[in-house]
């Protein structure tokens, strides 16, 4: 298990520099103009300006050399500042970080668990109709667009029909809870207030749904065929030998095996909620990385960009590693060798 | 004559496929008493596993059985499925072929025997269950059990887990254990381990037993009685010596020309020729009619049926002619 | 001792079906698929799309830049889904979409596979330092969620939908450049390729002659997938306006106007049923050839 680890962990400074320089190259080979956004378009006739914000920015500098002071600032944990917010990087990633988390959890939950649910349901009953309607389902969740879904969805629910809030992370004119986690519910929760924990909640159900409905395709598809392959394993006609029934093979002994796949592509969907809500918070007003993301992209912010990218490289390169951790718990054959 | 512990009339089993069905068993008559050991031997195809499995409603779902199986009284084709799970692993135990594969890789051994005795005895304490689990896995001379219970199958050698399948499958105290080719994976050495250890079982416990297999020299150790099945059918039967010492049907001697014996140092193994029978179309006569020496036109014409010729039933027109000319030509 | 038994327990179902599926692969079974209800369905819906996208000129009610009629009227006799907010019809500018998702989402994938798919099936057959290079490219490119980096890149490069493509074929090159590499490893193992090779065949012949026609089936159920991503993507960087840019009919960007006209629901509904049915197409499609062709998704 040790060798195991290892050989993983060996990767990730390589796989760390790729991003990092990956990152770079993306923001730096703009052929348009960042000062502009900075500066504005209509001082760039300004030189004394505009040589002021190159300087300020490093921009006077070749791409070699941003490159190295780039990597130098990095090593320090400095991200840049960003040009929009005019606050550094980090701490605005810092603030938003816990909002996309939040929302990314209670997708992975819709997502991930419907999505196993859904996969052993087709897997048990192949071609009945509960498996039809189960692979129908995460296929159209699939196939739409989140941004559509959760138009739709604020449309019909909460313009319509009242049944849930609209977006934003809380209710009008309410102060968040005191920032102990930066999860809302979590924190109010914390500070004593259950309504206000209800509330929070209320209002991450739909942009969750939405989220984790995309995801739950791959998931349940992934599940179905991996059970479905191990149902002609000759464990499980000893299990079905033993007289247990075959919801307890299905379930114990089936579905145990089925889910060593199963882990990696679920470490993977955690990783791509993380990053890849950006349509959804776009929509739901949510103030996470996503709508960051979005906002840094308009304005040409690229420290912000470059950051954004980083943490997204840094969120799938650790989603990697932890998916082989838990496959090495599970898998007893590397668990203890 | 006390009642038999099982009996089967005539059962048949057909897998539907996409092209018409395969009859891979059609119209086994066979039956075992309280505390008999019966081997069915045959080669791979001949519808002796699928025999077995059928009884247990453990065939893929394309499987349609037909004919009567009585175990213990009572009609077990086409039982309810709770009736059916009472017997798997209750009643009847069940000893597969590839220890490697038969095994869960995921759960420790001791889990899944335990699984076993839970499901039959849902009542019994956790603690109780695993003292009885340590105790089986002693029965089946496991060194070192308490350890050995947390242990996964790819952790232990390919004997230890045959012993593992054999102790999961006495669990429950059954009446009656199949052990389908529970010898074909293990090497020489080990194969006879596990024949001493079900032999010891079986004095000790004086379980009913069908052991399933190809090789004739695993039944001679340990059976009673003997049935040979080829395509799909019995083809002779009777006590394990009589038919080592007086087989009729061409078939069986071709078997028997293939062990290779002591007696006959020097001699060469002879295989039989041409291969076992697909049984997607049902042949009108013997289906061994291809492959056999003795063969008249006659054995195309219509399929014979078991009676008895000197010690042993045997289903060949020819019999006991057929036998001498079986043995002196190569089959 | 001689009698082989592997397998004691004959399973026919699951081997017969096997047997048959290898060895005639040829028009009857080609036929068949249509039997499969996913790849009739996807099919249908594909072709429904492709018929509309080629001859949507020859008979849409409007045109699709046109005000054709008063601004924001609800779905009518005229306007079967509505007009928009400059007062152009919705059901044609969602007909005419159809020429902007469709020809990029196959560009996209045709160049992924060109450059992806050379790339690695030259890693796989090369190994050693190409390999590495190749696949390191790849692994920190796949490091980065889609979304984000077709997002940075179609920021740095501009709007417009020929940048939003680059930005897509960046996405996907290295998804075919691993697909590619697995089938050459898995080929270059088996025996006819090294009978070739000892036979004197040259590296190229053995790659165009004996890998590519084995990769085929995987490159299809993979492609066909992909396909209906790449329309998902094309829309959500138009959402964000990375993408195509107004007054162009796509159905993102069609959405977005949607978004802002939220209480005028009918001008987002048509564009997204559009993503939608096409996406569902491709993924049904793939889905069943994957049934059909018994492709193991193991590569991603």
């Amino acid at each position: 298990m040790k060798r195991y680890i290892l050989g993983r962990l060996t990767v990730v400074p390589i796989l760390l520099i790729g991003i990092v320089t990956v990152a770079f190259c993306v923001s730096r080979l703009i052929p348009s103009d960042p000062l502009a956004s900075i500066v504005g378009e209509r001082q760039m006739n300004n030189e004394e300006i505009v040589n002021a914000a190159k300087q300020r920015w490093g921009l006077d500098k070749s791409v070699p050399r941003q490159y190295v002071l780039y990597l130098e600032n990095l090593v320090r944990g400095d991200l840049g500042t960003s040009f929009r917010t005019k606050q550094s990087v980090v701490a605005d990633l810092g603030e938003r970080i816990p909002a996309t988390l939040e929302l990314a959890v209670a997708a992975m939950l819709f997502g991930g668990l419907g999505g196993v649910v859904l996969g052993a349901v087709s897997a048990s009953k192949k071609n009945k109709p509960a498996d039809h309607i189960s692979r129908i389902f995460s296929l159209v969740g699939s196939s739409l667009p989140v941004f559509w879904t959760g138009l739709a969805l604020l449309f019909l629910l909460y313009a319509r029909l009242g049944w849930f809030p609209g977006p934003g992370r809380l209710p009008p004119r309410t102060r968040p809870p005191d920032h102990v986690t930066g999860l809302y519910t979590v924190d109010a929760l914390l500070a004593g207030n259950p309504k206000l924990a209800l509330q929070t909640l209320h209002r991450l159900l739909l942009p969750a749904f939405v989220l984790g409905w995309a995801i739950m395709g791959s998931v349940s598809r992934l599940v179905r065929a991996s059970m479905l392959d191990e149902l002609h394993a000759d464990y499980v006609r000893t299990a079905r030998a033993k007289g247990l029934r075959n919801a307890t093979v299905m379930r114990v002994h089936v579905l145990r095996n089925a889910m060593l796949p199963v882990l990696t592509i679920l470490g993977f969907a955690f990783a791509s909620l993380l990053t890849g809500a950006v349509l959804t918070e776009t929509i739901f007003e949510w103030n996470g990385v996503g709508s960051y993301a979005v906002a840094a992209t308009r304005s040409l912010d690229y420290p912000a960009i470059n950051g954004v990218c980083l943490f997204g490289g840094l969120v799938f390169l650790l989603a990697n590693l932890v998916t082989d951790l838990l496959y090495a718990l599970a898998d007893p054959k590397i668990r203890l060798s | 004559m006390r009642d038999a512990l099982l009996t089967l009339k005539g059962l048949s089993v057909e897998f539907a496929v996409s092209t018409g069905s395969v009859h891979a068993v059609r119209g086994v008559d066979l039956d075992v008493q309280r505390g008999e050991v019966v081997g069915i031997v045959g080669e791979s195809g001949s519808g002796k596993s699928a025999t077995m499995l059928a009884l247990l409603g453990l065939l893929a779902p394309n499987a349609v059985v037909g004919g009567s199986a009585r175990f213990d009284g009572s009609e077990i084709i086409g039982a309810t499925g709770s009736h059916l799970r009472s017997l798997r692993g209750g009643k009847i135990g069940m000893i597969f072929q590839d220890p490697m594969t038969s095994l869960n890789p995921v759960l420790t051994i001791g889990h899944q025997i335990a699984e076993a005795i839970e499901v039959h005895q849902p009542t019994m304490r956790p603690k109780r269950v695993m003292a009885r689990v340590q105790e089986l896995l002693e029965m089946v001379s496991i060194p070192h059990a308490s350890e050995r219970m947390r242990s996964h199958p790819h952790e232990l050698s390919g004997g230890m887990r045959q012993r593992v399948m054999i102790a999961m499958a006495v669990a429950n105290e059954p009446e009656l254990i199949i052990a389908d080719e529970p010898t074909t994976a293990l090497d020489v050495t080990i194969q006879a381990q596990i024949l001493e250890v079900l032999a010891d079982l079986r004095q000790r416990t004086n379980t009913a037993m069908v052991i399933i297999t190809h090789d004739l020299g695993v039944v001679a150790g340990v059976a009673d009685r003997v049935n040979v099945m080829y395509g799909g059918r019995v083809v002779e039967r009777g006590n394990v010596d009589d038919l080592f010492y007086s087989g009729e049907h061409p078939y069986t001697n071709g078997l028997l020309a293939c062990l290779p014996r002591l007696d006959r140092r020097g001699q060469s193994i002879e295989p039989i020729g041409g291969a076992p029978p697909v049984l997607d179309v049902l042949p009108t006569g013997c289906s061994f009619a291809p492959r056999c020496g003795a063969a008249q036109p006659e054995c195309n014409a219509s399929d014979p049926v078991l009676r008895r010729v000197g010690a042993t039933e045997v289903a060949c027109h020819f019999a006991p002619d057929a036998a001498r000319v079986s043995r002196k030509v190569t089959v | 001792m001689t009698i082989q038994d592997p397998h004691a327990i004959p399973t026919p179902g699951a081997d017969v079906v096997v047997a048959t599926r290898t060895p005639n692969r040829s028009r009857r079974s080609s036929l068949a698929m249509f039997r499969n209800p996913g790849i009739a369905f996807g099919t249908a819906i594909t072709l429904i799309w492709l018929v509309i996208m080629i001859t949507v000129h020859w008979w849409a009610p409007y045109d699709p830049y046109e005000s054709v009629g008063s601004r924001l009227q609800s779905p009518n006799g005229q306007h079967w889904f509505g007009t928009d907010a400059l007062g152009r019809d919705v059901f044609t500018r969602v007909l005419y979409g159809s020429r902007q998702s469709l020809p990029i989402a196959v560009l996209v994938i045709a160049s992924a596979l060109l450059i992806g798919g050379t790339l690695g099936a030259l890693a796989g057959y090369f190994g050693k330092f190409a390999d590495t290079a190749v696949m390191r490219l790849a692994d920190v490119t796949m490091a980065f969620p889609p979304i984000l980096l077709a997002m940075a890149v179609a920021a740095a490069l501009g709007p417009g939908l020929r940048n939003g493509f680059f930005a897509m074929v960046i996405v996907w090159w290295p998804i075919y450049a691993r697909l590619l590499r697995a089938q050459v490893m898995a080929v270059k193992q088996r025996e006819h390729i090294e009978a070739a090779v000892t036979v004197g065949a040259t590296r190229g012949r053995i790659l165009r002659r004996h890998v590519l026609p084995l990769s085929f089936t995987g490159v299809m159920v993979n492609a066909t997938m992909d396909l209906g991503q790449v329309v998902l993507l094309t829309a959500s960087l138009s959402f964000l306006g990375l993408g195509a840019v107004p007054p162009a009919p796509e159905w993102g960007a069609m959405i977005t106007e949607g978004a802002k006209n939220f209480y005028q629901w009918w001008i987002a509904v048509a564009p997204g049923l559009a993503i939608a049915t096409v996406v569902l197409g491709f993924n049904f499609l793939g889905d069943g050839l994957r049934d059909v062709l018994d492709v193991r998704s193991a590569q991603r």
